[in-house]
């Protein structure tokens, strides 16, 4: 009797099927995708951190910047007792700003509820000319409508600049069609709510998961 | 001009930017192709030795050398389908967005890649360019194993297993040379995959009929894996398109990944199911002539013996 030209029998796929399936079933386990992180149980806290500690902790900038309705912002005062978040950037940055932000709302969004799910994100834009209350307001909805905008004079949003070790605006060269880039500091400094002190900053490049992680922690007064 | 494609979180444009890497590939295939046509041997001894030998005799063997299949024109039109789908796949505007802005875009470079190029690429090469290539000697003997499913189905499921898992893409992807690999890695899963059931070397012995839909069948599970992952992972599971600079508005990191899953499971499933129903259909046709009377008519038949 000739020998079977095919090694793959029925026996033999089946038991890859089997294995291959019950790998894929394993492998669910882990994953649970639009779960709500349970508030109520204390979960272990890691030692991983995203961005950089600040030691020594720095304070809130002295400033009062103006927010979308043209009021008087003393950022110091109004942000008192509150898990803060100040980044600065401008409305028609091409790739950090944006990216930046829409990470930041989606790992908002994924905590869901409970610690480090309403932090107060502060969006300032450095780029005075475009960066209008009207144009902020309506950026700041598309990404996140909980996201605050924050504008000011060139001396007040360079002095905030300066306390968080940020150089000054600085406009690029426009291009034929009139658009220019504005350098800003790309990181996000965290101010906490138990010391009203900023002991960590968050660069570009931190990821969903990261923000997940941190911010709950951040929110219960840990930042290492 | 760059050689390959690599992530630069540049801001992306649609500003045409050819790649050195990918002109060059394509125009080897189609230099080949060329010289194949005004220059190459049509004709092999061995090929032709035995096509004789097995229109002589049916011995049920099934290589390159002894179907009808690929007439010069079916093999033109798949020459020049593969080598469309090859320089789309390698070059802007495709590979620039799948090295460095969206999954989806590289999972559509991926399919095609394995599930089109190199399967048509197989078919377009002549047996007696394959004998050439590869000869009857030691290399014959090393690209019979490799056409064997015991060798295919790990190569090709492993490959691409670990051309989609993070801690490969995200590193790699960042430089021209990584990018390259995780090219030459899908070539390598494609051409394993489909070796079994496609090589046009005259030598090797293929899967036909019911082995082959079944084989075809075991390779549709391996897709499902890495695109599992990706639909259903908490967060985005490339560091590389999370961060990437967006290149549609409102298309965020997560829809991309679940629309490149989409692209991997749906796309692949129904371009490996259209040749799984094509192999399924012919071998259900062949298997009926087979059966029908009026196929062969028994020599003698009719006559009565005393």
């Amino acid at each position: 009797m000739p020998a079977d030209p095919n090694p793959w029998t029925r026996r033999r796929f089946l038991g890859a099927g089997a294995a291959i399936s019950a790998g894929a079933a394993l492998g669910s386990c882990s994953l649970n995708r639009g779960s709500t992180p349970d508030d109520s149980a204390e979960k272990p806290e890691t030692g991983k951190w995203a961005g950089d500690e600040l030691d020594p902790a720095w304070d809130k900038p002295d400033v009062s910047f103006t927010d979308l309705d043209g009021n008087p912002f003393p950022f110091r005062e109004a942000t008192k007792g509150k898990l803060t978040l100040l980044f600065f950037g401008y409305t028609n940055c091409p790739d950090i700003c944006p990216v930046y932000l829409s990470t930041l709302a989606s790992a908002r969004e994924a905590i869901g509820t409970g610690p480090g799910s309403k932090p107060d994100v502060y969006f300032v834009g450095v780029d005075l000319p475009r960066d209008t209350p009207d144009v902020v307001k309506t950026y700041l909805k598309n990404i996140d409508p909980t996201f605050m905008g924050l504008t000011g004079s060139e001396a007040v949003i360079n002095g905030a600049l300066a306390e968080v070790k940020a150089p000054p605006i600085e406009l690029g060269p426009a291009d034929s069609e009139g658009n220019y880039e504005v350098g800003h500091a790309s990181w996000a400094t965290v101010y906490l709510a138990k010391d009203d002190l900023g002991h960590r900053r968050y660069p570009f490049g931190v990821r969903q998961q990261d923000w997940v992680r941190d911010l709950p922690r951040l929110d219960r007064g840990k930042f290492r | 001009m760059s050689w390959w494609c690599s992530s630069s979180r540049q801001t992306w444009t649609w500003a045409p930017k050819p790649y050195l890497g990918a002109l060059l590939i394509v125009a080897g295939v189609l230099a080949v192709a060329g010289w194949w046509l005004i220059r190459g041997r049509h004709t092999d001894a061995m090929v032709e030795a035995r096509a004789a030998s097995l229109s002589a005799g049916d011995t049920g063997l099934t290589t390159a050398g002894s179907t009808n299949e690929g007439t010069g024109t079916g093999r033109s039109v798949a020459l020049l389908c593969g080598v469309l789908g090859l320089w789309a796949c390698l070059d802007w505007p495709l590979a620039s967005l799948g090295a460095g802005y969206l999954a989806t875009a590289q999972m559509m470079r991926q399919i095609l890649m394995v599930m089109v190029v190199a399967p048509l690429l197989l078919f377009a090469t002549p047996a007696p360019l394959a004998a050439r290539a590869v000869g009857w000697g030691k290399r014959l003997s090393v690209l019979r194993a490799m056409s064997r499913p015991a060798f295919a189905v790990p190569v090709a499921a492993l490959t691409l297993v670990a051309v989609n898992a993070p801690a490969v893409v995200d590193p790699l992807v960042k430089t021209p040379y990584g990018a390259f690999a995780i090219d030459a890695a899908w070539v390598c899963a494609g051409f394993a995959l489909w070796l079994p059931v496609q090589c046009p070397h005259p030598g090797v012995r293929r899967l036909t009929g019911g082995a082959a839909v079944a084989y075809l069948i075991g390779q549709s599970i391996v897709p499902v894996l890495p695109g599992f992952f990706m639909t259903w992972a908490d967060f985005p599971i490339y560091s590389t398109y999370e961060l990437a600079p967006r290149v549609f508005q409102g298309f965020d990191a997560v829809t991309d990944q679940q629309t490149a899953a989409a692209v991997l499971q749906v796309g692949g499933m129904v371009l490996l199911w259209i040749q799984i129903s094509y192999r399924f259909l012919k071998w259900g046709y062949q298997q009926m002539e087979e059966g029908s009377p009026r196929r062969k008519p028994i020599p003698g038949a009719g006559t009565l013996t005393p």
